[in-house]
């Protein structure tokens, strides 16, 4: 089963989201806020992360830059997540290290095909 | 929150231009609202079609519908650049009615459901009820302030427990 590590300070975000990917087969761990989630993806092992960019104690944009600064989750698939969305977010997120974006509200199937095409890349159509 | 400001962030990393950062703020928070809304509908209706509670997915869609309308009229209203003026008289007027139209969905659904399911789904409506609150919340804000009047009260803390108390 494919593991995702959800970091996400919103309980509601979190609920309904994690409830929703393990609708589809995936177990989620869940980090509360930037600083937990950059500890939680360096000690433990997940096919990709889920990061919300707006985060207390340390935002989305450092703790990507830090995983990406770490060899044990250098590789390991990001994808940004937020509500803001303005102009330009979606390179910015990139050049912080995140491999892709999405906004909020999250268009569940849109998620979950970038999902998809970060965990099993060779199946998913291009 | 973070030990850096956004003004300390490099320029490349930084999440949003500082100039439009207010029109920034009620983006995320009206979208995040939205994404309550759809985001427990949309689950709903996956329980629902497991469980066969088919009599809840035509009122479930339409309030999937509603947040949909909602957040194209945020992405309309909202810029996402400094260039664009923001127009939050007519988001308000266009919006109001449909934060209206899906608690009273809600209230619908619950009180028209089986008692069996109700039980099960009412949590869930809740929360859509929440999200629709809160977005009612920011608009009569924002609605007092576009035009010049002073807020009846400020608007509360958001009804879920959140570990960013910026938000």
């Amino acid at each position: 089963m494919p593991k995702i590590l959800l970091v996400e300070d919103n309980e509601m975000n979190r609920d309904m989201l994690s409830r929703r990917l393990e609708r589809k087969g995936y177990e989620v761990a869940i980090a509360v806020d930037g600083l937990q989630g950059v500890q939680m993806a360096t000690e433990g092992t997940f096919d990709l992360i889920l990061m919300d960019m707006s985060l207390p104690e340390l935002d989305g944009w450092e703790a990507t830059q830090r995983l990406r600064a770490d060899s044990r989750t250098r590789s390991t698939p990001i994808i940004a997540l937020t509500a803001h969305a303005m102009a330009g977010d979606r390179e910015k997120a990139i050049a912080a290290g995140c491999d892709d974006y999405d906004s909020k509200p999250v268009e569940f199937p849109r998620l979950l095909a970038k999902i998809e095409a970060r965990i099993h890349p060779a199946a998913t159509p291009r | 929150m973070s030990d850096r400001t956004a003004g300390d962030r490099p320029e490349d990393l930084a999440p949003s231009a500082p100039g439009p950062l207010s029109v920034s703020t009620l983006r995320h928070d009206l979208k995040t609202a939205v994404n309550h809304i759809r985001g427990y509908a949309e689950l709903l209706i996956d329980e629902a079609e497991d469980q066969g509670w088919d009599g809840l997915i035509f009122g479930l869609r339409d309030v999937v519908k509603n947040g949909g309308v909602a957040a194209v009229l945020i992405d309309n209203a909202l810029p996402t650049g400094p260039e664009i003026q923001p127009d939050l008289a007519g988001l308000c007027l266009q919006l109001s009615p449909l934060a209206d139209t899906i608690r009273d969905r809600c209230a619908t659904l619950t009180r028209e459901a089986d008692p069996t399911v109700a039980q099960q789904i009412t949590e869930d409506l809740n929360r859509v009820v929440i999200a629709a609150n809160r977005l009612g919340q920011l608009l009569d804000r924002e609605c007092r302030v576009a035009l010049g009047e002073p807020s009846e009260c400020p608007i509360p803390e958001q009804e879920t427990t959140d570990e960013n108390p910026a938000r």
